[in-house]
């Protein structure tokens, strides 16, 4: 226990206290409005998002392979350049949250086949080259009723854990993709809005597609 | 000095050393109950350890500046607080600077709660360790009702376990200090009755 009455103790004694608490809390407040983006931003999820629509980061063109064995690029094609981008990152093993983006690109094909001069092109990128090749993709076009007129299924080239380009372009955009622990994948899934400058401008959650859509068909009308 | 200080250093190194050899970090990191309820720990108990290595010149500058514990506790406070934000601990994962500042204060509030229980007065230290409790368990509750996986490193699974031994660490890591005040406001009424006498 205390020897003497600290809080009898001169004004003096107690600078370097006063000056070491409030060098903590405005410390600790500063490193927590970064952290969080003003706090704004409480998950990673939240931060990307914010980020992406305060930096609309470019994404890399990367080496992909498309279902008919084809080696492409992405971004490019063989289709109209397109002045906007519905991407998805997906593996085709996936038994939830890739087929969710599965079922919602569906229906945006649906409103882009209606209206097919939108310019807006979906993409499913998988970023599972060790298991989706030509083969995979084309089982997964055939699932979804893919119209390569306006959805594009590719699969990265390389390996996501290198310093390659798909590490790169994951990282870019924010994606981070780990073992679920029962062989297959965990990874945040959204629908990314990308421009003709292939920047990221927007991320929507699956179940916005039509505000994705929405926003993309912006995008493509100023170009 | 006595017989018992030097094997707290050394626990400390070792703890230290362990920490800094990559394989155990990444098992600790690679489950968020692990990290937060093992590395966060052993972090603060490796910085209490390491003051017996200070001199005592330091020690006494850093309990003068710790009147009445307010330094410590508010530090050992806003660490916690920090690296329970779902995207603080995500970030420590990703950078490396993130990392080192997370290992600092951690390490630097184990330092400054060495004999803080001889500077500050119980009333601050049940405030601190109270709020602490509640936080942790505010926070365990969260991670376990969230309906999905707030860190992109750890799985929903790992959440929830990370949850309720936030939880459980609230109940249960109040209990010793419980054991501490009772016995000091048993002393405190054993030497006022004393007085009396």
């Amino acid at each position: 226990m205390p020897t003497s009455d600290p809080a009898g103790g001169r004004w003096a004694e107690w600078l370097p206290t006063l000056a070491a608490l409030s060098a903590i809390v405005l410390t600790a407040t500063a490193f927590a409005s970064h952290v969080t983006l003003d706090f704004r931003a409480w998950t990673s999820e939240d931060a990307r998002r914010e980020r992406v629509v305060r930096e609309a980061p470019v994404l890399p063109a990367i080496r992909a392979v498309d279902a008919r064995g084809r080696n492409v690029e992405l971004w490019a094609g063989s289709h109209a350049a397109p002045r906007a981008y519905l991407l998805t990152f997906m593996y085709t093993r996936c038994p939830t949250l890739c087929r969710a983006a599965g079922e919602e690109f569906v229906l945006l094909q649906r409103e882009l086949q209606a209206a097919p001069s939108s310019g807006v092109r979906l993409v499913s990128l998988s970023f599972d080259p060790a298991f989706d090749d030509a083969r995979a993709l084309a089982g997964y076009e055939q699932r979804h009723h893919v119209d390569p007129a306006h959805w594009q299924v590719l699969a990265a080239t390389g390996d996501r854990d290198d310093d390659g380009a798909l590490r790169a372009l994951l990282r870019q955009a924010g994606v981070v993709v780990i073992d679920d622990g029962l062989g297959g994948l965990s990874h945040n899934a959204a629908i990314h809005v990308v421009d003709a400058d292939r920047r990221l401008r927007r991320i929507y959650d699956l179940a916005d597609y039509e505000q994705a859509l929405a926003f993309a068909r912006t995008l493509a009308a100023a170009r | 000095m006595n017989a018992r200080i030097p094997w707290l250093a050394i626990a400390a190194a070792l703890i230290g050393v362990a920490l800094l050899v990559s394989p155990i970090r990444r098992w600790l990191e690679a489950d968020m109950a692990r990290h937060m309820l093992i590395e966060f720990p052993l972090l603060v108990a490796a910085g209490y350890g390491f003051v017996t290595i200070f001199p005592d010149s330091v020690r006494s500058a850093v309990a003068r500046l710790d009147r009445l514990g307010l330094v410590s506790l508010a530090l050992a406070s806003v660490s916690l607080a920090l690296w329970m934000i779902p995207v603080a601990l995500d970030a420590t994962l990703e950078r490396p600077s993130y990392a080192a500042v997370k290992y600092a204060s951690l390490l630097a509030t184990g330092v400054l709660l060495r004999g803080v229980t001889a500077r500050s007065p119980l009333p601050i230290q049940a405030f601190f360790v109270g709020s602490i409790a509640w936080m942790m368990a505010t926070v365990g509750l969260l991670y376990q009702d969230a309906p999905q996986a707030l860190c992109v490193y750890y799985l929903a699974d790992m959440q929830q376990r990370a949850g309720f031994g936030l939880v459980t660490l609230a109940i249960v890591g109040g209990g010793p200090w419980c054991l501490f005040a009772a016995g000091a406001l048993k002393g405190f009424g054993l030497r006022v009755a004393k007085a009396r006498s």
